[in-house]
C-alpha cells in the first residue's frame, strides 16, 4: 500500500525527487498518501460527488503535469493549491453548462454525502449527517475565497499560515476570510433554524434568546 | 433573533474571536481578549456560537474515496503530450513571442528611422552601443558646451528658441558638464546644442536615449519633423509601439493565468 505520511518526511523529499524525473509509481505513491485529503477537500468545495472526483482528478493531473515546477518544501500546500483551482475551475465549467445545480438547497445535495460511519449509534450518524448536509448547504452559499478559508481551516484543520500559503494570500487575509465566511455561515443556517438537529439550534437558539433577554450587551 | 450581530458593533472585533478559537492570536492580544471575555457576556456567547460552529464542521464525516486517483501510464503519457490546459496558457508563448517581435520591429523601425534622418552626412552608425555614446559624450562634453555657448553668443541660439525645441533635446544631460544635474539645462543651454556642433555629435542624444524606447521615439520623431519623407516609418513605430503594448499586455495576463497553479 501507499506511503503513510507524514511520518516520513525524507520518504516524501525522495518520492517527489523521483517523481520529477518521470517516476509515476513515485508520483502514485503520493498521490495515495494524499488522495482523501484531496477528495474531501473538493466534495466541501463543491458538494457534488461527481464534481469532485473530476477536480480531484483534474488536481492530480494538474501536479503531475507540474511537479518539476514545485521546488518548495510545502507539497501538501503546493497540492492542495492546485486542488483549490481545480474546484474554481470545475465550478465555472458547471455554471457554464449547469447539470445539477451546486448552489441549491440542502435536498438538492445528491445522496446522502456520507456512508454509514461505523463509529457512534445509528441515531448519531443520522444527527451528523442531518448536520452535515446543513453546513454543506451553507457552505455553498457562501462567496468561494471565504469557502475555501473556512474549509482548509475547520474541516482540513490548517493553520493560518499553512492557509496562506495554499491561497497565495497574506495571514491577516485569511484570519478575516475564516471570520468573515464563519459569521455568514452560522447567519445562513439561523435562517433555517428550525430545520437543524436540536443540540446545535440549542447552541445558537439560546444564544439569541439570552442576548435578546439580555438588551444591555447588545445595545452597549 | 440577529440580535447577536450587533456584538460587531464591540469592542472586540470578530475576526479576533475567530483566530483565538484557532489558536491563531498573538499571546499579547490574547490575554487582553481573555480579560475582556471575563467581563463581556456577548463575547463569551458569541465565541460559544463559534466554537459549536467550528465544531460541527470539523465533525462533518470524511467521505471515503469513491475509487483511487493514482494515474495510469496512459494518462501519465497523456500528460506528457498535453498542451498547457487553459486558453491563456495557450496563448501565452504566442503573445510572448508577438510581444518580442514587435518590440525587435519597433527598435529596428526607430533605428532606420534615425539613420535615414541623418541622411548620409554621417557614416557612424546609428545604433552606437550605450557604452560608446556615454564615451563619446564624456569625451566631447565640455566640448559641446564651449561650442554651445560660442554659438549662443553668435545669436544662432534665438532662432531654435523661437521655435518650440522638445524637451528631450533641450535638456539633454550629455551636453551639460557631468556634474550638472539632470534635467536641469544652464541658461546658456536653454538654446539647443544641435546647430553649433559637429553631425557626429549632434547625432549623440537620440543613439544615448535608444535603450530606453520612449524618449528614443520621441527624439527621433522629433527629428523628423522637418523630414516629411519619413511619415510612414513614424506611423509604423505608432502601431508597433501599441501592439508590442497590447502584447505585452496580454502575454503578462495570459502568463498569470497559466502560472496561477503551477509555481510555489
Amino acid at each position: 500500500m501507499g506511503v503513510r505520511l507524514p511520518d516520513g518526511i525524507a520518504e516524501e523529499e525522495t518520492l517527489l525527487a523521483r517523481s520529477r524525473e518521470g517516476d509515476l509509481a513515485a508520483f502514485n505513491a503520493l498521490v495515495e498518501a494524499y488522495q482523501g485529503r484531496v477528495y474531501n477537500l473538493c466534495l466541501r468545495m463543491l458538494a457534488s460527488p461527481e464534481a469532485a472526483e473530476d477536480a480531484a482528478q483534474e488536481a492530480f493531473l494538474s501536479a503531475y503535469r507540474n511537479i518539476d515546477r514545485f521546488r518548495g518544501t510545502a507539497f501538501r500546500s503546493w497540492l492542495l493549491r492546485i486542488a483549490v483551482n481545480a474546484c474554481t475551475d470545475e465550478l465555472r465549467r458547471r455554471h457554464r453548462r449547469p447539470q445539477v445545480s451546486l448552489e441549491a438547497g440542502p435536498a438538492a445535495i445528491d445522496g446522502p454525502l456520507e456512508p454509514p460511519d461505523t463509529s457512534g449509534s445509528p441515531e448519531e450518524w443520522a444527527l451528523r449527517s442531518e448536520m452535515s448536509r446543513h453546513l454543506q448547504s451553507g457552505l455553498m452559499r457562501l462567496p468561494l475565497d471565504q469557502r475555501a478559508a473556512v474549509v482548509l481551516c475547520d474541516v482540513q484543520g490548517m493553520t493560518y499560515e499553512e492557509i496562506a500559503t495554499t491561497l497565495v494570500v497574506s495571514v491577516g487575509t485569511v484570519k478575516s476570510r475564516i471570520s468573515r465566511g464563519r459569521a455568514r455561515l452560522r447567519r445562513l443556517l439561523l435562517e433555517n433554524a428550525e430545520l437543524l438537529p436540536q443540540r446545535f439550534r440549542h447552541n445558537i437558539d439560546s444564544e439569541d434568546s439570552e442576548e435578546s433577554a439580555d438588551p444591555p450587551s447588545s445595545e452597549a | 433573533m440577529f440580535d447577536w450581530l450587533k456584538a460587531h458593533r464591540h469592542p472586540v472585533k470578530e475576526a479576533d474571536l475567530s483566530a483565538y478559537l484557532d489558536g491563531e492570536l498573538p499571546p499579547e492580544r490574547r490575554r487582553q481578549l481573555e480579560e475582556h471575555l471575563r467581563s463581556c457576556d456577548g463575547c463569551s456567547r458569541q465565541l460559544d456560537a463559534l466554537r459549536t460552529l467550528a465544531t460541527a464542521l470539523r465533525e462533518m464525516p470524511e467521505s471515503p474515496l469513491p475509487r483511487s486517483f493514482t494515474l495510469t501510464p496512459e494518462q501519465a503519457r497523456g500528460v506528457h503530450k498535453a498542451k498547457p490546459s487553459s486558453t491563456a496558457a495557450r496563448l501565452y508563448p504566442a503573445f510572448r513571442t508577438a510581444a518580442a517581435a514587435a518590440i525587435v520591429l519597433l527598435f529596428a523601425s526607430v533605428g532606420a528611422d534615425i539613420f535615414l534622418q541623418s541622411g548620409g552626412e554621417s557614416t557612424e552608425p546609428q545604433a552606437v552601443m550605450l557604452g560608446a555614446a556615454r564615451e563619446s559624450a564624456a569625451t566631447s562634453g565640455e566640448g559641446n558646451v564651449a561650442a554651445d555657448q560660442a554659438a549662443a553668443e553668435k545669436g544662432v541660439a534665438e532662432d531654435y528658441e523661437a521655435a518650440p525645441i522638445p524637451s528631450t533635446a533641450r535638456s539633454t544631460p550629455l551636453m551639460a558638464p557631468l556634474p550638472q544635474p539632470l534635467g536641469t539645462p544652464l541658461p546658456g543651454e536653454s538654446g539647443t546644442p544641435l546647430p553649433g556642433l559637429a553631425a557626429g555629435a549632434a547625432e549623440t542624444p537620440p543613439a544615448v536615449a535608444i535603450p530606453t524606447p520612449p524618449p528614443a521615439e520621441e527624439a527621433a520623431t522629433s527629428e523628423q519633423e522637418e523630414d516629411e519623407d519619413h511619415d510612414w516609418l513614424r506611423a509604423a513605430e505608432g502601431v508597433l509601439g501599441g501592439l508590442a503594448l497590447g502584447f505585452i499586455a496580454v502575454a503578462f495576463f495570459a502568463g498569470w493565468r497559466s502560472r496561477r497553479t503551477q509555481d510555489m
